[in-house]
């Protein structure tokens, strides 16, 4: 038995060792698939805390790092009991920062995140040209690439990558996603990307929702 | 001869602190004066932990 | 005017900016250029970070062709030569095309090592820190002997470099801005525990952390303030502001974290600086508007801040009266704006910010790219201000 609500406050607080602990004390109690599958959303809700703090202005940059560090503490202690209860794929996602970018801290979070939702994530890395994104489509065909920048140069790597997408046929057989600083709605748009990523938390709600459909 | 590989074995026991002492005797710009030696030693050793 | 004399009145514009005491005689102009000068030259960027004849004609060119009053950088950023002689080079992605230069961190110190540390610091430093830093310390110790040579004196070429610089400059009446201090924060994320591992020790071994802080302290202190700022006799052509401090992570914790953190130490050298007569310029990444509150404490008349993505009449509405601001025009508009509009624009800042004093003109944030801005626009801004914020 495990409160739920109480995990997903602590991770929301980034409350690290108390959260860790009660993910430690379950992992021992040899849960159910359903009860597994309630820590998880547990920590996703406590994540969307702090992408709602992070969007007042309570929690900064530093503290959603942090929070990225915290999840996957937690999730690297409930990892053994997923793949044991061969928690269904959500989905699989493309995830890598452009050419030209060596930021990956942002992306990693949005890993991390992805993974509690139960996506199969393939992290190609950073300064990663086009072709690597055509490359890992073509090999796992996944349902969503998500394309990550933060410095205002690589958005031209994020506009390759979408033409790299459409010249090698493949365009049509995902959804695209984008983040990272220099990113906005417009860019999005202009670029022919399906959704502006936002905050991670965010970014996770859409892909959720396009692998419900 | 005989007495530089003596200097060179001494060093080869030395820590890589006393190295850094050795090396500050040989700069070719500074005078002979201890404390500015020093000084710019230790900016030098500040500057290039961060930069 | 003598070369002397034409720097001093470029330092009292700065002084009375910072001093909040009265108006300046005009509206000072500090550059925020960094390797933009280069970018839009003939050379390449790896090359002339290398050559102290390049970077000398590079930077003097820009002193010479435009109107600031002050250089912030001006090849100390980048002191290639240096880190190619003792090895830390390879820490450092240069994109020559694209004019970018990537830094990789590096840790120097475990996260199970911080007894150790804190037990013998500069033990540590020598030991264990200074030979993962600087690869070229590896093999014999004869070599490692020759490393610290060769690096002391590339860095006391750097020196020269610099001391050259500012005496030609001078005679345009332009000076250079004074020696870096940076935060041990900043410190930290550089080379010691990178950004995450700093952010999450701070959660997990906070204590840990300032134990670790407060033995590098006196090292830190020494070296980066008590000699250049106290011991040594002041260089023969003054800088524009004494100290640089450059907020470059700090920017990235909450105000509490900043508050217990990293507001401390600056309000330390703050008080040092009131005492010795020296000013200092906070150099100010992303957004901090987090942290006025902050800003507000630090005595008055000592510290400028540049500010980059804030909105800066905010930042005069809130800070105006208690410390000189610093900041301008978008890069956005200097790329793509008319001569016109962007005198517009500057024309607006101008008359927004300036009166009553406490404003130091500059580019909005760092000129890096080929991107950031096209040279008849930061012509004709640079001398709009010259010839127009006479107060």
């Amino acid at each position: 038995m495990i409160n739920v609500e109480q995990l997903a406050k602590l991770v929301g607080d980034l409350e690290e060792e108390q959260a860790v602990q009660m993910a430690e004390a379950f992992v021992v109690q040899n849960p159910s698939k359903e009860e597994v599958e309630a820590v998880v959303a547990a920590c996703q809700g406590g994540m969307e805390t702090v992408g709602v703090r992070f969007g007042t202005g309570e929690y900064f940059i530093g503290d959603l790092i942090y929070s990225g560090e915290l999840l996957a503490r937690i999730m690297s202690i409930l990892k053994p009991l997923m793949v044991a209860n061969n928690t269904s794929k959500t989905g699989t996602i493309v995830l890598g920062t452009v050419k030209g970018d060596l930021h990956d801290i942002g992306k990693n979070i949005f890993r991390g995140m992805a993974e509690a939702a139960g996506f199969v994530v393939h992290d190609i890395g950073f300064d990663q040209p086009a072709s690597a994104f055509v490359e890992k489509v073509r090999e796992v065909k996944p349902d969503i690439v998500g394309m990550s920048a933060l410095l205002t140069l690589a958005l031209d790597g994020v506009r390759d990558t979408v033409k790299a997408l459409k010249d090698a046929g493949v365009r049509n057989s995902v959804k695209l996603i984008a983040g990272g600083n220099p990113i906005t709605p417009e860019f999005c748009k202009q670029t022919g990307i399906d959704a502006y990523g936002g905050n991670a938390a965010n970014g996770i709600k859409t892909c959720l929702a396009w692998v419900k459909k | 001869m005989e007495k530089n590989i003596e200097e060179e074995k001494n060093i080869e026991e030395m820590t890589i602190a006393e190295v850094f002492e050795e090396a500050k005797k040989e700069l070719n710009f500074l005078p002979p004066i201890d404390d500015v030696r020093n000084g710019f030693g230790e900016v030098f050793l500040t500057t290039f932990t961060v930069f | 005017m003598s070369e002397y004399q034409k720097a001093l009145y470029t330092r009292t514009l700065f002084d009375d900016a910072i001093g909040m005491k009265k108006e300046p005689d005009r509206v000072p102009v500090m550059s925020n250029a960094f390797t933009w000068p280069i970018v839009i030259s003939k050379y390449k960027l790896s090359e002339v970070l290398r050559d102290y004849d390049k970077l000398f004609e590079i930077w003097y060119g820009f002193a010479r062709d435009y109107y600031h009053d002050s250089l912030f950088d001006f090849g100390w950023r980048n002191p290639m030569r240096i880190r190619d002689v003792l090895g830390i080079s390879g820490d450092y992605v240069f994109n020559d095309e694209e004019g970018t230069i990537n830094h990789i961190e590096k840790h120097c110190l475990e996260v199970d090592e911080y007894d150790e540390f804190i037990a013998d610091p500069r033990r540590f430093m020598m030991e264990k820190f200074f030979p993962r830093r600087m690869t070229n310390l590896a093999g014999s110790r004869l070599n490692a002997k020759n490393t610290f040579v060769a690096g002391m004196n590339e860095f006391a070429a750097l020196g020269q470099y610099i001391g050259k610089l500012a005496g030609a400059v001078a005679e345009l009446g332009v000076l250079l801005a004074g020696g870096g201090y940076l935060t041990y924060f900043d410190i930290w994320i550089h080379n010691f525990r990178g950004l995450k591992g700093t952010l999450t020790d701070l959660r997990r071994i906070p204590d840990k952390v300032q134990a670790a802080w407060e033995k590098y302290a006196p090292m830190y202190e020494f070296a980066a303030y008590d000699l250049p700022f106290r011991y040594s006799p002041p260089p023969p052509i003054p800088p524009s502001i004494d100290i640089a401090l450059p907020l470059i992570g700090s920017g990235l914790l909450s105000r509490v974290q900043f508050g217990r953190f990293v507001w401390p130490q600056i309000k330390q050298v703050a008080d040092k600086a009131t005492v010795d007569g020296k000013t200092i310029m906070i150099f100010a990444e992303g957004n901090v508007e987090h942290l006025y509150e902050y800003f507000l404490q630090l005595p008055k008349g000592v510290a400028c801040i540049q500010f980059e993505k804030d909105d800066i009449r905010k930042a005069k509405a809130i800070l105006g009266k208690h410390c000189c601001i610093i900041g301008g025009i978008s890069l956005e508009l200097l790329n793509s704006g008319t001569k016109e509009q962007c005198i517009e624009e500057t024309k607006r800042l101008v008359d927004d910010l300036a009166p009553g004093g406490g404003y130091i003109f500059s580019e909005a944030a760092m000129m890096a790219f080929k991107t950031d801005g096209r040279p008849e626009n930061v012509r004709a801004v640079t001398e709009y201000v010259r010839m127009n914020g006479k107060y």
